[in-house]
């Protein structure tokens, strides 16, 4: 991941400290703002990769600021961390021009991974095509069909639709609640191992017979796919 | 009474209404009464003057045959008079006495006859009707001011009734009920009031259940994870035994957990506070079981159990997709921890019905009841993580989308069955 120039607008005494110096050790360029007016006009003066808004801050609250920003035609991707949790607040934050949701409390890599995938949206942009290559597996979105090495593999709709979403994201972390979202459409943890089933089935069938990795479990992270 | 009482009493709604038809009642008796009175008066004055003509004509004939005047009677004249009397009809109050007369003159041939008769019957009942109708009009209207005034004081109690109850609600005592006697509006009304506070009263009861099993759902694990972290402290200080990987993410796993049970509760509330209903949707029964077995299939089979799916005559049903995955989900999990080992769970939809049966125990029939209440389990059950709330959440998913949860044994009175029966599109 090259790296990024951050704003983050978090006024909590330990949380802000502790986000910049999370992303910073990420190899990102961090600034963080406690107060959501100087927030406004810093993403005003230049362009940041991504913005991270918390939605309660003393001066002008992360909403009003992405609001104000998306007015002025400030196109930058933003995640709304916050404390409120409920769906309506939720719908708030997209509706005001966000691209990410994240509830407190979460864990650091959960955060780190959301930021990466929303750079990469805007930075370079989706392979319009049908066919998805990664190393030796390719992937027809018409067809809803894959092959390895030229072997053909028989995946049911959301093992291809798991695999869809690793190949997209190639080399970047994807969490467990990331893969709920995109995959299952879910808002809600299951506690049953729906993830963990799921892609023990894809990776019996998409290395088992290969014998080698290409979907890497990330200790208390998530999942990364690192094609060969 | 002083005046400030009397202005208030006139805001009385129910007062100010009797005061309003005692005036348009006197008016309309009043008129009505006066013209009864004008008519009557007319009509007795029309028939002396009736009697007056025929008198009159019958004196002339017999004056112009040459005979002599008739004969009058004790209360009637006749006779001639000088030319200053005008002819017609006129009235006339003879002098020193009450008596009244009735005279009609007209000049003939022979000279200016006068005939006359006595009308003082005719005035006494002229006075009795008036007299008369002024003591019945005068007693009317005490009669309707005094069950006016009855009527509206009887309406205001009411509504005084009504008003000191709610304001006993608003004072926050939601055990006070109305309960108005009778069978008219204002007691319907204060029936739907007594409901509302009725529900008000159970929903502010369950609150207070929740919020004491909410404390107690995230305290007793927060009390665990202390107990953990201090153990590892005091090793540490004490033994100099360092704190290992495992420690920390033993006590991520019970944050992640604690913060679990605690987005479930936030979840539970905010569907039972009846939110979302507005972005129902229509959905086929059958597709939503579909994209279930889709996501859970794989892993009913990774725990060794069958999922076994009947599908016959699925309905549509109107619901928010999100709720509806959640509320199989949840069905599916509880079949998953509580059912049997090598069981088969089935999901059937038949119509608007969803079954989820398992092979596990099932549930007592008297404990039934109290697994759908939110946060009501057993202790035994509370200790699991985050468990205790998927059945309320069902419950409570069912009862947004006016659907009817209910639970009973499986076939062969093995297992738990749990029925949701949706109601049909045709029924909302």
């Amino acid at each position: 991941m090259p790296s990024m120039r951050l704003l983050v607008l978090e006024d909590d005494a330990s949380l802000g400290p502790w986000t910049e110096k999370g992303l910073r050790e990420a190899g990102h360029v961090v600034d963080l703002f406690t107060d959501g007016k100087d927030a406004l006009v810093a993403a005003m003066g230049q362009d940041y990769d991504v913005l991270v808004l918390d939605r309660m801050v003393p001066g002008l609250d992360g909403l009003s600021v992405l609001k104000a920003l998306r007015q002025a035609k400030v196109t930058a991707p933003a995640i709304f961390l916050t404390a409120l949790g409920e769906v309506d607040d939720r719908v708030a934050g997209l509706r005001a021009g966000g691209d990410d949701y994240l509830v407190k409390p979460f864990a650091f890599s959960e955060l780190l991974a959301r930021i990466e995938v929303l750079a990469r949206r805007v930075g370079t942009p989706e392979d319009r095509s049908s066919i998805v290559t990664a190393g030796d597996i390719t992937i027809d979105l018409h067809k809803r069909s894959c092959t390895r090495q030229g072997r053909p593999i028989d995946l049911n709709p959301k093992e291809f639709l798991l695999l869809e979403v690793f190949l997209q994201s190639k080399g970047r972390v994807q969490t467990r609640t990331m893969l709920l979202e995109r995959v299952w459409d879910m808002n809600f943890d299951p506690t049953t191992s729906v993830v963990e089933t799921h892609i023990s089935r894809l990776r019996r069938k998409i290395e088992k017979p290969f014998g080698d990795t290409v979907i890497r479990n990330i200790r208390g992270t998530g999942y990364v796919f690192e094609p060969v | 009474m002083s005046l400030n009482r009397f202005s208030r009493l006139l805001r009385l709604s129910a007062v100010r209404q009797a005061f309003g038809f005692l005036i348009l009642f006197f008016t309309i008796s009043i008129v009505a009464w006066g013209g009864t009175f004008l008519l009557v008066s007319w009509e007795m004055q029309r028939i002396v003057d009736a009697r007056l003509m025929e008198r009159m004509d019958a004196a002339i004939a017999s004056l112009d045959a040459g005979v002599a005047l008739p004969a009058t009677e004790a209360d009637e004249t006749a006779g001639f008079v000088d030319g200053d009397e005008k002819e017609g009809l006129r009235t006339e109050d003879l002098e020193g006495s009450s008596v009244e007369m009735r005279y009609l003159v007209r000049t003939t041939s022979h000279g200016r006859l006068q005939i006359g008769e006595n009308t003082e019957l005719q005035e006494e009942l002229r006075d009795i009707l008036a007299g008369g109708m002024q003591i019945s009009l005068l007693a009317t209207i005490l009669l309707t001011a005094i069950a006016g005034l009855w009527m509206a004081r009887r309406s205001q109690d009411r509504l005084d009734t009504v008003s000191i109850g709610l304001a006993k609600v608003a004072q926050g005592d939601l055990g006070a009920r109305i309960a108005l006697e009778g069978n008219d509006d204002i007691s319907l009304l204060a029936d739907r009031i007594d409901g509302t506070t009725a529900r008000l009263e159970t929903l502010v009861m369950q609150m207070r259940v929740q919020s004491s099993n909410i404390a107690h759902d995230l305290r007793t694990p927060l009390a665990r994870l202390r107990a953990q972290l201090e153990t590892n402290l005091l090793a540490l200080i004490e033994r100099d035994r360092p704190v290992k990987t495992d420690d920390l993410e033993n006590a991520l796993e019970q944050i992640d957990r604690i913060t679990g049970t605690f987005e479930a509760l936030l979840r539970l509330a905010r569907i039972e506070s009846g939110a979302g209903r507005d972005a129902f949707k229509t959905m086929r029964l059958e597709e939503l079981i579909a994209e279930i077995v889709d996501t859970y299939g794989p892993v009913v089979e990774e725990a060794g159990q069958t999922l076994e799916v009947t599908v016959q005559d699925a309905a549509s049903i109107a619901g928010d997709h999100d709720m509806l995955v959640q509320l199989l989900a949840n069905l599916i999990q509880n079949a998953l921890r509580h059912g049997a080992a090598n069981q088969t769970i089935s999901i059937g939809v038949h119509g608007p019905r969803l079954i989820v049966t398992d092979e596990g125990p099932g549930i007592p029939f008297g404990e039934r009841e109290n697994v759908l209440q939110p946060l009501h389990q057993g202790e035994a059950t509370r200790q699991g993580e985050g468990f205790g709330l998927g059945l309320s959440l069902v419950r409570a998913i069912s009862e947004l989308h006016s659907a009817e949860l209910s639970l009973s044994d499986g076939p062969n009175g093995r297992g738990l069955c749990v029925t949701v029966n949706f109601p049909r599109l045709t029924d909302l």
